[in-house]
């Protein structure tokens, strides 16, 4: 088969040696009006966060760690060596008379003497500590902003937009429960982003997402835009701290999350059109 | 309407227009002429695209080991990435692409596996040799298991410069005109509102609301909607393209 030509019927066709359909102008084929190069740096915002408590203990006093001093009285069983005198009545016989002499005497020595006694004096003793159980909380967020990356010649009016980015995050924002938030974007790589791009997600338990950032290229008339969106709902970190103190129950311990990430990209935008 | 092939002798430029009006007010088109245009040799065009289709068996990905994650504090999240190679890029330059996951156009960034909240998603890479798969997976607490998944890439060229001193010329084997912008040994991107390889789009194609994200492609399929989303959005039509 050869290629072929063909102008009839107000349709104007071109065929490859296969007969394949090269071009058609009843199936249009689109131009390039124009390719964009922009770049921006983009800062996803922290969203607000506190901290919640999750819970109070008490902490047995033999393993809080807690002592204070009390004056203390005891009742304690004492021995003390005890120097005393006794008057004895002690009778002696002369052996020369044979008379017996009596009478009194005092005889000195020390001797055991126990008993209970009150025994009172301060004493360090181990007391019941405070625990408190906090997480961290992120306050819910929505938040979009719009870039303008070029703006095409009056009246173009494109159709369709094929976009290449090269996307590094240079920080990451992340949640103490999962660690920095996923992202597939490859840093420092040319990727297709037509359309919508998901920058970062973070999940929770049952696996649907509580964040989610995206980007968005879009026309505007003849103007070309990025969007980044974010949103996300509260989330109360699933990671509890404890903290524990002796006095009272300790507060405003648990580390917060930082949700903020920053974002510098790169586009290479085809503008593209069809014939109408 | 007429459609009118014109080659001018002087400069050599060729364009076919819709109607019959005199080829002088095209000869270099004005941005609202644009539309008029089904070819012109000044304009770029998208042709000559690379198709590959290609199943990558991402590895397994256990979870920590630690068993208490939920209580306490030992949470121990692992999180990796990783590329594919699809495939060899014949263009042997970067250029945009159209990526589908399965059956459904893809935005960078998709999740292409969940387990319980542990996640892998992914975004298509072009290099000037390869065309890649990058892979960035998070487990919690459930191990992903090995997965097969396919993806098909339309990789266009974009066919910029005039190539040559051909005018127009036809032959048994070959048709060229417009010093090689329009030639038989290419494949263009056309228009298809039936049965389309692909779409293309100029809006957004992915919302997110109350921490929740929806996508709905150009086609208007939605292959993805976290029930944490609080939004309205219903997507923009996009023009179907065949390869």
């Amino acid at each position: 088969m050869t290629a072929s030509f063909e102008a009839a019927n107000n349709v104007i066709r071109v065929r490859d040696t296969n007969g394949a359909v090269v071009f058609d102008t009843g199936t249009p084929m689109p131009h390039i009006a124009q390719a964009i190069t922009a770049t921006l740096d983009h800062s996803f915002a922290a969203s607000p966060t506190s901290r919640v408590v999750r819970g109070y203990n008490q902490t047995p006093a033999f393993t809080s760690g807690c002592r204070e001093l009390q004056y203390i009285c005891n009742q304690e069983y004492v021995c003390r060596s005890v120097y005393v005198c006794r008057q004895e009545y002690q009778c002696t016989r002369d052996p020369w008379t044979q008379q017996t002499t009596c009478r009194y005497v005092t005889v000195c020595g020390y001797e055991q003497q126990c008993g209970y006694e009150n025994v009172c004096g301060n004493e360090w003793v181990d007391v019941e500590g405070y625990e408190t159980f906090e997480s961290a909380r992120v306050a819910a967020r929505e938040h979009e902003q719009t870039y303008t990356l070029g703006t095409l010649s009056t009246g173009t009016n494109p159709d369709f937009l094929l976009v290449l980015i090269n996307a590094s995050r240079t920080r990451s924002g992340g949640q103490q429960d999962y660690g920095i938030f996923i992202s597939a974007i490859p840093a420092s790589e040319t990727i297709c982003a037509n359309g919508s791009t998901i920058l970062e997600t973070a999940f929770q338990p049952n696996g649907d997402p509580w964040l989610s950032r995206i980007l968005s290229v879009f026309l505007e008339g003849d103007t070309v835009k990025a969007q980044f969106s974010h949103s996300n709902r509260e989330y109360t970190s699933a990671k509890a701290h404890s903290s524990m103190a002796c006095v009272t129950y300790p507060s405003n311990f648990a580390p917060l999350d930082d949700t903020r990430s920053d974002w510098k990209i790169d586009f290479e935008i085809y503008t593209g059109k069809f014939t109408t | 309407m007429a459609r009118t092939l014109h080659a001018d002798g002087s400069n050599g430029k060729v364009y076919i227009y819709k109607g019959d009006a005199d080829p002088a007010i095209y000869a270099t088109p004005l941005p609202a002429q644009l539309g008029n245009l089904h070819f012109h040799s000044d304009l770029s065009y998208l042709g000559n695209t690379q198709v590959l289709e290609a199943t990558v068996t991402h590895p397994e990905r256990v979870r920590s080991s630690s068993s208490s994650k939920w209580s306490g504090t030992t949470y121990r999240t692992r999180q990796g990435t990783q590329s594919f190679v699809l495939g060899t890029n014949t263009l042997g330059t970067i250029r945009p692409a159209v990526a589908f996951f399965g059956d459904a156009q893809m935005p960078a960034g998709t999740v292409v596996h969940k387990v319980g909240q542990s996640v892998r998603a992914v975004s298509l890479i072009v290099t000037a040799d390869e065309i890649k798969i990058f892979e960035n997976w998070l487990t919690f607490d459930d191990t992903l298991p090995a997965v097969s998944q396919t993806y098909r890439i339309f990789l266009f060229q974009t066919l910029f410069n005039a190539s040559g001193n051909t005018s127009i010329a036809i032959s048994p084997g070959t048709f060229t005109a417009g010093f090689g912008k329009l030639s038989t040994s290419y494949r263009y991107l056309r228009r298809a509102d039936i049965s389309p390889d692909a779409f293309v789009t100029s809006a957004p194609t992915a919302d997110v609301q109350g921490g929740g994200i929806k996508v709905v492609l150009p086609d208007g399929t939605i292959p993805s909607q976290s029930a944490t989303y609080t939004g309205t959005f219903t997507g923009t039509p996009g023009t179907g393209v065949r390869i």
